[in-house]
């Protein structure tokens, strides 16, 4: 397969591989800033939630 | 002889489960009070974004991309807007189920919603393949052997572009959009679920005195 | 008329307006995805491609559909009767059930049919077709076989297949069918010739034409781009860009046992797929898989100033109204 001529016009996209995983790196940016986003949206206070509080 | 009026039946029905002031609601309960709450509705932005996008390629053709700048914008605009859709979508996912959000009655809620995620992955899928490039050639040769495995690739036939353009451009939108209404209905209706018991040694010692009035609701083994 | 919450505080709120700001924002912020990193765009992998790049390739790939040999010829249904591509857990085969909905026999649709079509140019062609069709099976497979044989020493030049002189026995007409066909995918107009079997509109449905290269020639392609199978490549996109990262547990299953090693994985992992969303989607039926949430506990985290209201003996509960 290797050997053959054909050319696609791009070179491959980069890839994490491990074991059986091979993940495009985009594809791993796009997961991590999930989980990135989901922490922060947790973490952060949300504004205006303050004059809730009782006192 | 009287009859039921069908029209009225159907108006008392609405305001009786609908009301406006639950449809377009101005107030919302303390407890809605975290970025999380918002996963929902910036799902429902980049669906306007894609069916605005969707709209304008739709126009020009489904070769327009591959010849024109502007077209190739506009693609990459519709792109990027699914890749939101999905990434918003997910994580409403992820903050309904930790906050078992089905209880209380809204498990049709949760059911609309992830035949909602069904129904936007094989938009994608139509998506990816009415694209008519080598990602449209690669997913269909490949794909066509699990939807044949299962018997369905006689008739839904990944390798037949006018089909999967037309799935991807009318039905499965058409079905999203009414799914999502259902799902924005059902939300509006339930309203916003409460914050689960603390029924865990945590604030346990108000429990008695506040015994917060939740429901017990399907999350309760 | 009341909800169910109604009996908590309520604070002000806007609906229209949070509406409004998402769509506005998530707009600008795909027009600058859009801008910044646009999207990409890589060719289908056509005949003429092959013709040109790896012209040997498109000949191994027409002489396998011509002989009955290629993957499509043995796939089975919805296809054809073969039996080679067909999924079963024991008796459990949706896909023989299904039956010939789509009829592809390679050998006259991907390279009898369009050459015939060809005669209109070139009538040269009706003869040597002629003289193909006319042949014995047997008579078919060996002419096939002894240009196969000779294969890995011949090259093609000014679009003509150069082979060794002929030692045993013949090519028949394989030779001239195959100048013919190298011909007609370097005029670029292969593809139309196949689909254009059923109808005036062969651009719609490509089904046959796409089904000539979906073996080595893709393949080839796909894994100079990293994106075979078992790279996880169905749900990649080419280049760097993300892919649908939404599949990764469907396409996970395929790397794995039992699926990875099963001659119907695609069946296995579709009713694994299903049985899995089927559970997910009636998880609030489902006692113990319900109550993970609680135990997860990320509840208290997105709830805390609401649980903190309570803890410090305040009321978080409605009291007008």
């Amino acid at each position: 397969m290797n050997g053959s001529g054909l050319q696609p016009p791009i070179i491959a996209g980069s890839a994490w591989q491990y074991s059986f995983f091979n993940l495009s790196v985009p594809d791993l940016i796009v997961f991590g800033l999930m989980i990135v986003v989901f922490v922060l949206a947790i973490a952060i206070p949300f504004p205006g939630g303050d004059h809730n509080d009782p006192h | 002889m009287t009859h039921t009026n069908w029209t009225r039946s159907l108006r008392n029905w609405i305001e009786r489960t609908v009301p406006m002031e639950h449809l377009l609601p101005d107030t919302m309960p303390s407890y809605v009070d975290s970025y999380v709450y918002l996963f929902g509705v910036l799902t429902l932005a980049a669906f306007v974004w894609i069916i605005v996008s969707g709209v304008i390629l739709v126009i020009f053709g489904p070769d327009w991309w591959h010849v024109s700048a502007i077209g190739h914008f506009f693609n990459s605009t519709h792109f990027w807007s699914v890749q939101a859709f999905f990434f918003f979508m997910v994580l409403h996912l992820w903050a309904q189920f930790l906050m078992a959000a089905w209880r209380g009655g809204r498990h049709w809620t949760w059911i609309a919603g992830w035949m909602l995620f069904l129904l936007s992955i094989l938009a994608g899928f139509t998506g990816y393949l009415s694209q008519t490039n080598f990602d449209s050639q690669w997913v269909g040769v490949q794909g066509k052997d699990a939807m044949n495995s299962v018997g369905v690739g006689g008739f839904f036939n990944l390798l037949n572009f006018g089909q999967m353009y037309g799935l991807h451009v009318f039905l499965l939108p058409m079905l999203i959009l009414f799914l999502i209404g259902a799902h924005l209905f059902l939300v509006r209706k339930h309203g916003v679920v409460e914050p689960l018991p603390l029924d865990d040694g945590y604030g346990k010692k108000n429990r008695q005195r506040i015994a917060p009035p939740v429901p017990e609701g399907e999350s309760r083994p | 008329m009341n909800y169910a919450n109604s009996k908590y505080r309520q604070v002000p709120y806007d609906l229209v307006r949070e509406l409004t700001l998402a769509t506005a924002g998530v707009g600008v912020a795909v027009l600058v995805l859009a801008a910044v990193f646009s999207t990409p765009d890589v060719p289908s992998l056509s005949a003429k491609q092959v013709a040109q790049q790896d012209p040997l390739l498109l000949i191994r790939t027409e002489l396998n559909a011509l002989s009955g040999q290629s993957a499509i010829a043995t796939y089975g249904p919805p296809y054809n009767h073969g039996t080679q591509s067909v999924q079963a857990i024991g008796n459990f085969s949706p896909q023989a059930w299904s039956g010939v909905q789509i009829p592809v026999d390679p050998a006259y649709t991907e390279v009898i049919r369009p050459l015939e079509r060809m005669k209109w140019i070139d009538p040269a062609i009706s003869g040597i077709l002629a003289t193909w069709t006319q042949a014995s099976e047997s008579q078919q497979s060996t002419w096939v076989a002894n240009v196969q044989r000779v294969l890995p020493r011949a090259t093609v030049e000014g679009g003509k297949l150069i082979l060794p002189a002929a030692v045993h026995g013949s090519y028949g007409p394989v030779v001239a069918i195959t100048n013919d066909y190298l011909a007609l995918a370097n005029s670029g107009l292969l593809e139309a010739a196949i689909d254009g079997e059923q109808g005036s509109s062969p651009i719609v449905n490509r089904t046959k034409s796409l089904l000539l290269l979906q073996g080595a020639a893709d393949s080839t392609y796909a894994q100079k781009l990293n994106m075979l199978g078992e790279n996880w490549g169905v749900i990649k996109e080419t280049g760097n860009y993300p892919g649908a990262v939404w599949l990764w547990y469907y396409t996970l299953l395929y790397q794995i046992p039992p699926y990875n090693s099963s001659s119907a994985a695609d069946l296995l992992v579709v009713l694994t797929v299903i049985t899995v969303t089927g559970i997910l989607m009636l998880i609030p039926f489902i006692p113990g898989l319900r109550s993970i949430p609680r135990l997860v506990g990320v509840y208290k985290l997105i709830w805390r100033r609401h649980y903190r209201e309570l803890r410090a003996g305040g009321n978080p509960y409605e009291t007008r109204e």
